[in-house]
């Protein structure tokens, strides 16, 4: 089902320099993890975290885009690519993680 | 919307179910506590496979790329032990498993476009 998502993502927006359907995709994905480790139990975990959201975002179409730029000799845009793909989950992930934590208290 | 035709769209959900189940085993089989080397091999794996994939042509790039494989390796689970690794205070271990997944990964997808 993410992975289904992921593709609908991908059909409806497709231009720009940037894969916006792809980071937005990792996006969504790392926040719902984030606030099923602090409220979930661990079937939740299983199947939402790792089989939802792990289908909705993608290590490979990340590497993918980024070694497509450094073929194509932009290595500016593959380093963007990078930096806005950790950034934007690794932050999505911690907000709703806090988010969650102070709706539980 | 999602289906190009009714068959891509169901080989697209048997197959990403199937990466989906294929992730999952080898997370449960591979991942230690604070070393997750299940998740980094099935992302350099699956990044490897797409840069094969990537010049086939749609309905297998659909299929075989977005479905299996883009189902086969993950963000999120990538980016949740990373969060884990620096809340228990693992600060060197979380980077060096950013670096080494990203770096990795990249020249795994590079690899499989020059071979294709």
């Amino acid at each position: 089902m993410g992975a289904s998502v992921r593709w609908s993502m991908g059909e409806a927006v497709q231009d720009g320099s940037l894969p916006w359907a792809l980071l937005l995709g990792n996006v969504l994905g790392c926040a719902l993890l984030g606030v099923l480790v602090v409220r979930g139990d661990v079937v939740r975990r299983e199947l939402v975290g790792l089989g939802f959201c792990g289908g909705l975002t993608s290590m490979s179409g990340v590497a993918l885009a980024v070694a497509i730029d450094l073929d194509t000799g932009s290595p500016a845009d593959a380093a963007v690519l990078v930096a806005v793909a950790l950034v934007s989950g690794v932050a999505a992930f911690a907000a709703a993680a806090s988010l969650a934590r102070r709706g539980a208290t | 919307m999602i289906a190009s035709t009714p068959l891509v769209a169901a080989a697209f959900v048997v197959l990403a179910g199937a990466g989906t189940v294929v992730r999952a085993e080898v997370g449960h089989r591979a991942n230690r506590d604070g070393r997750p080397l299940g998740t980094f091999a099935v992302n350099i794996t699956g990044s490897l496979a797409l840069g094969l994939i990537a010049g086939l042509g749609d309905a297998w790039t659909t299929v075989l790329g977005a479905g299996l494989v883009g189902a086969l390796t993950t963000f999120s689970t990538f980016v949740g032990e990373v969060a884990s690794l620096v809340e228990s205070g693992e600060r060197a271990r979380a980077a060096t498993y950013v670096v080494a997944t990203m770096g990795a990964c990249v020249a795994a997808a590079w690899l499989g476009l020059t071979l294709s």
